[in-house]
């Protein structure tokens, strides 16, 4: 039964809501009638008809296609689902096993037009041309829904709010790095097997153009065009992708990285002791040590005293064996003596007069130190006379003081 | 000797530990010139480290011991907790970090996890008040700045913590391929076969 376009056109321009809800719930997916007519049901609001009704057209056009015998479950049809994927922008991205299907593909019908041509066989020349035709148009398109995936993934990081976290945003784009970027390089590679059929498939087509009788000219032309047209799109695609989807996977990766470090140290923290956990995560900043270090003060101190106290010669000391004795010596000694020295005088009637008398050259202090020793000694007995004071003349003195007797103290 | 300018004031500040980074008008200018190699050999005839980082800013290279310091770890666990929140979140961690400023009553550490909290109290770290002490050691060390009463933002040389959170990655073995090896790759490939086509 053929649908016609027209009613077709009409009914999805009216339903769209209905369409795009349908194809994401569904996601490829069947669905049972009972689910059709919920969704029917939610969007029976936004039009005057009845949900059967609707659910009804939506089997009529071919929108939705049984998916086996018993009518129960539905699939969205293809060609329908492409063109929303099309006008939404909602493309699917092409797995690599697709673009190595259509390297094979390629390949097969490459070999199929040469063989035409050298039997001159132009049925099958036009039959392998008509199918290079559509699969290199269905490669192009691929990579333009790889193109427009790449975008509309990237856009819905940049603009989607939601609470995921950088490591599970991140899991996400190193899966389509994975799935879908890496397979284009098959595409692109010098010396890989797309490149190789590509050349094949130029080089049989542009045999073809010089052989008018066989094939026609203008479709191996056209051909050519599309085959370096499709290989100059797999380029700046690829280039496109790569710009758009590169930056987003380095600032994941870093933030992933970073995270990673953080989670992993607070982890650490938890696990060991902090004098471990300390040496390994933290950051150490600059702090001098200034321990047992002289302060500036200490050090002009220092400076000073050495400019201010010149180096004097040592002292000399006279090593040489001397008979003199020393003069505390000699006074000890004319000390000593004086008790001997008086007693063969005794008694004497003024002690000053005798000691001035007999060392005249005497200073004052040194005859006062022989009378105080004269004076307490325990073999004598000193005491004042009535007499009047007399005056006693040393080198640089002169004493005055009242004569003290001396004698021989009783036994 | 020609000393190179401002140098007992740039002494003055990287001795105790701080990032001399553009914030630091004067001081920066004066390192990031042309007389770099003079600070450098002068601090070197003491015994210290003069580093310019890769991200434009300057420090003295703190030996190991400089690590054994309870602020630093105070530092350290605020910082990590800061970084796993905003990852957590899904938001991308270097330019969250530098492009917004930070409220104090906006900070997760009290309030989202309970593990958090363990981790701030395993260093010391109790309650609000301490954590504006946290902040402020940032700002000693001229990693962060107040601007206002309740709100500060990271400065440049909080790129030192961030190295070290790549490097902790690396060391746990979960670290991500920065540089993506499939694109390297792809580009490299797309050159050889562009000229392969000019020729």
């Amino acid at each position: 039964m053929i649908v016609p376009p027209k009613e077709f056109f009409q009914f999805c321009a009216k339903h769209v809501g209905l369409l795009r809800e349908l194809e994401q719930r569904a996601s490829g997916a069947d669905l049972s009638d009972a689910e059709i007519a919920n969704i029917a049901n939610n969007h029976a609001l936004e039009s005057d008809e009845q949900p059967a009704f609707v659910t009804k057209r939506l089997k009529e056009l071919r929108i939705l296609v049984s998916a086996d015998q018993s009518e129960e479950y539905f699939l969205m049809a293809e060609p329908v689902r492409a063109i929303l994927r099309y006008l939404l922008e909602e493309a699917k991205p092409a797995s690599a096993e697709t673009v190595q299907s259509y390297i094979n593909q390629l390949q097969k019908l490459a070999q199929k037009l040469k063989d035409a041509l050298s039997t001159e066989n132009p049925t099958l020349a036009e039959l392998a041309l008509a199918d290079t035709t559509h699969t290199l148009r269905r490669l192009h398109d691929d990579v333009s829904a790889t193109h427009v995936s790449v975008l509309a993934e990237v856009a819905r990081y940049k603009t989607d709010r939601r609470p995921t976290s950088v490591l599970e945003k991140y899991q996400r784009i190193v899966w389509w790095m994975q799935q879908y970027i890496a397979p284009m390089l098959d595409v692109i590679r010098v010396n890989g097997p797309m490149q190789a059929t590509f050349a094949e498939v130029e080089e049989v087509l542009e045999n073809a153009t010089t052989n008018a009788l066989v094939i026609s000219v203008d479709a191996a032309e056209r051909n050519l065009r599309l085959v370096r047209v499709t290989r100059r799109h797999a380029l700046n695609v690829f280039e496109q992708s790569g710009k758009e989807i590169a930056p987003l996977y380095q600032s994941l990766a870093r933030s992933s990285n970073l995270a990673t470090g953080a989670a992993w140290a607070l982890d650490s923290l938890r696990l060991g002791t902090i004098e471990e956990w300390m040496q390994q995560a933290v950051v150490g900043v600059f702090g001098l040590r200034q321990q047992e270090a002289f302060s500036d003060k200490a050090i002009i101190g220092a400076v000073e005293r050495v400019l201010n106290n010149p180096p004097a010669p040592p002292p000399t000391v006279n090593l040489e064996h001397s008979s003199n004795k020393p003069a505390a010596m000699q006074h000890r000694h004319w000390l000593d003596s004086l008790p001997d020295e008086i007693t063969k005088e005794l008694p004497v009637t003024d002690m000053l007069g005798w000691l001035n008398a007999r060392y005249p050259q005497s200073e004052a202090e040194q005859l006062l130190a022989g009378f105080s020793t004269l004076f307490f000694h325990e073999r004598f007995r000193a005491k004042f006379t009535s007499e009047a004071t007399h005056n006693y003349e040393t080198p640089h003195h002169l004493i005055c003081a009242h004569p003290v007797r001396l004698e021989a103290a009783s036994k | 000797m020609n000393y190179p300018p401002h140098l007992r004031e740039v002494f003055e500040k990287l001795k105790n530990g701080y990032h001399i980074s553009p914030e630091d008008d004067v001081l920066y200018s004066a390192l990031n010139s042309e007389r770099y190699e003079d600070y450098a050999d002068y601090f070197a005839g003491l015994g210290i480290t003069l580093r310019k980082h890769e991200h434009d800013f300057y420090y003295f290279e703190p030996e190991a011991e400089d690590k054994n310091s309870p602020r630093l770890a105070k530092i350290a666990v605020f910082s990590f907790i800061l970084i796993d929140h905003i990852a957590n979140r899904g938001l991308p961690v270097e330019p969250t970090i530098f492009a917004d400023s930070f409220t104090m009553r906006g900070l997760p550490h009290f309030s989202t996890l309970d593990s958090y909290r363990s981790r701030l109290e395993q260093v010391g770290v109790m309650d609000y008040a301490d954590l504006r002490e946290v902040i402020n050691h940032l700002k000693n060390v001229g990693w962060a700045k107040w601007v206002g009463d309740d709100e500060f933002r990271f400065l440049r040389p909080f790129h030192r913590l961030l190295s070290k959170c790549l490097e902790l990655a690396q060391q746990s073995g979960q670290n991500a391929n920065e540089a993506s090896p499939i694109l390297n790759q792809g580009l490299a490939q797309k050159h050889e076969s562009e000229n392969e086509s000019h020729a």
